[in-house]
């Protein structure tokens, strides 16, 4: 009797595994990282099909190939920025490295406006936990700057609270985007503005 | 019980046939895991009660091979197991190793179910400097609604995908209705602009419109280099006024948030990988990889890592790498992956109550066995001496 009731068991609760229920719950505040996707080896159930980039850009499936499209121009680029590996959309990619700070820089080129100036600044100001602003609070905040033989909006966003900074040049050119960015602490970010803006004025299309 | 039901259950015949259809069992499911992968081919084959195996694809149910199910051949050879004990072998001090083999081997098949209905397995994914006090699935989304109006905390309201059906509504926070239009457990999303032809999702808010998408349904993938792409559609309303449909994506995760105001206070809607949340954070302090010299084969990977806990107040550090998994609060943390260029550690949090089951059943069918052996050792000596004298 004991056995069947043990196996009547198993039976009644194969049909009554692992139920989630709908339900609320508090945390700790989050603020929303671009974490990259972290595909694990061999087991490909890790997310959704994902850009190619650190997560640093909006893109879509099909836009690693788009990015591929456009060739690197020549950049000259300041001898203590540490050249990095390119990634699959990367058309430059720079560490630059103070004591204990460190900074990213990146260019991406990408067909389209990638959703249009609004929407990448806010991506920018919200990777350093900054509100979203809108369109006219936007135009005061970019300014024009030379990217080679061509102009650019620049634009600089700094998180007292959290201390990290961007300053950035976004480039519509030829029916593509220009990303120009360089995020990290922001004191470093800032000492970093001359030869931010020297890089850009350097590059070669 | 009746005789003829005691006979049938503890015969021999019975063993042998499930044992048969447990190979036959193995046999089939491993040719369909080609196609479905082994997570499915696992649910479908071995924690089911029954399955089909298809001659191939799309073929109609009387065409294909009608097998019993992992779940009915476990309990129907607990029975038969148990059963023939009683059946076949008279309990005494001589059979008491016999008695205990069994018991092992009724424990493993025991531990097998328990393990089948109570481990989850999710994974952490650390930045070095980062911390983390969640994990995500590897396959199951939920929808969210967060109330990101307080200053300190987060009030998330979760919908796991087991809950979704199309067309019905969820209430959040007793003021927002969610409506689930429509779930694509995979799907492709595009920009309408680079994709002539295609018509831009049937949204009024948020990203799908701002960033002009279309989105298509697709045929869930089981295959292990393939991923899904889980995509909906949803409609928010509150005290009768719309509060706009919505595109949302696990392909968002890594877009601005899609937010929304109603009530004075500000929510945020999103559709992620389901998270489980814990009472301590785990923080990557360093994750190394070491490679053989001279070349790039990988010789160790491990995570040096922080575990933080308010309460009871805790903070220790912890060294996770290969075979030597972090064991914490019931939960196993396995060094599963990295990413990043050696700066992301991808940890496998294990929750299996029913560990150690296994372990322990083996060590009594070993015990069992020396204890079988021993007892017949025994007696072989004493009637050998007793023919002597």
């Amino acid at each position: 009797m004991k056995a069947f009731l043990i196996a009547t068991s198993a039976l009644l609760i194969s049909g009554c595994k692992d139920q989630e229920t709908v339900t609320t719950y508090t945390i700790q505040k989050e603020e929303r990282k671009a974490v990259p996707p972290t595909p694990v080896a061999g087991d490909a159930a890790a997310g959704a099909a994902q850009p190619g980039d650190g997560g640093t850009m909006n893109a879509l499936p099909g836009m690693v190939e788009q990015s591929q499209q456009f060739g690197a121009p020549t950049f000259t680029a300041p001898e203590h920025w540490q050249a990095q590996p390119l990634g699959n959309m990367r058309k430059g990619s720079w560490q630059i490295a103070q004591d204990d700070l460190t900074a990213d820089m990146s260019v991406l080129v990408f067909p389209g406006d990638v959703g249009g100036d609004l929407a990448n600044i806010n991506r920018w100001r919200q990777q350093v936990g900054l509100p979203a602003i809108d369109a006219a609070t936007l135009a005061k905040e970019l300014t024009a700057i030379p990217v080679g033989a061509y102009e650019g909006q620049f634009i600089t966003l700094i998180n007292p609270d959290t201390g990290q900074g961007i300053i950035g040049a976004i480039l519509a050119k030829d029916g593509a985007t220009w990303f120009f960015k360089m995020i990290g602490p922001a004191p470093l970010v800032i000492q970093e503005m001359t030869a931010f803006k020297q890089f850009l004025a350097a590059t070669e299309f | 019980m009746p005789k003829r039901l005691y006979y049938f259950f503890s015969s021999v015949r019975l063993t042998v046939f499930l044992l048969a259809a447990s190979i036959l069992l193995v046999f089939f499911g491993t040719l369909d895991q080609v196609h479905w992968g082994i997570h499915k081919a696992q649910q479908a084959y071995f924690e089911s009660l029954f399955v089909i195996w298809p001659y191939q694809e799309g073929v109609l149910f009387y065409k294909g091979l009608p097998l019993l199910g992992g779940y009915t051949l476990g309990a129907l050879l607990l029975v038969n197991l148990i059963l023939g004990f009683f059946r076949f072998t008279k309990l005494t001090k001589a059979k008491t190793g016999i008695a205990m083999i069994h018991g092992g081997i009724v424990l493993l098949l025991i531990s097998g179910f328990l393990i089948s209905f109570m481990q989850k397995e999710t994974q952490m994914t650390l930045d070095e400097g980062g911390s983390s006090n969640y994990s995500s699935s590897y396959r199951k989304v939920e929808l969210v609604v967060i109330d990101k109006s307080a200053p300190d905390v987060d009030t998330v309201f979760s919908i796991p995908q087991a809950q979704f059906r199309a067309g019905e509504t969820y209430r959040a926070f007793d003021a927002i209705d969610v409506q689930l239009i429509d779930f694509m457990p995979n799907s492709v999303i595009g920009r309408v602009s680079q994709n002539p032809g295609r018509q831009p999702v049937n949204v009024t808010r948020g990203t799908g419109v701002e960033m002009g998408l279309f989105v298509d349904r697709r045929p869930e993938t089981h295959a292990l280099n393939q991923s899904n792409l889980p995509s909906a559609l949803v409609t928010l309303s509150a005290d009768g006024k719309s509060l706009g449909s919505w595109l949302v994506s696990a392909l968002f995760r890594d877009f601005p948030p899609q937010t929304f105001e109603f009530g004075g206070k500000q929510y945020e809607l999103a559709l992620r990988m389901h998270r489980t949340y814990y009472p301590f954070t785990i923080e990557l302090l360093d994750f190394t990889h070491d490679r053989y010299p001279g070349t790039n084969i990988p010789k160790n990977f491990s995570s040096d890592v922080r575990i933080i806990r308010p309460d009871p107040h805790e903070d220790r550090r912890a060294l996770i790498y290969m075979n030597h998994p972090l064991r914490y609060a019931g939960l196993t943390f396995f060094q599963q992956g990295f990413d990043n260029d050696d700066t992301t550690s991808i940890l496998q949090v294990v929750r299996n109550p029913a560990w150690q089951l296994p372990y322990w059943a083996v060590l009594l069918v070993g015990l069992g066995m020396l204890v079988q052996f021993s007892i017949s050792l025994v007696r072989f000596f004493t009637k050998s001496q007793a023919k002597e004298s």
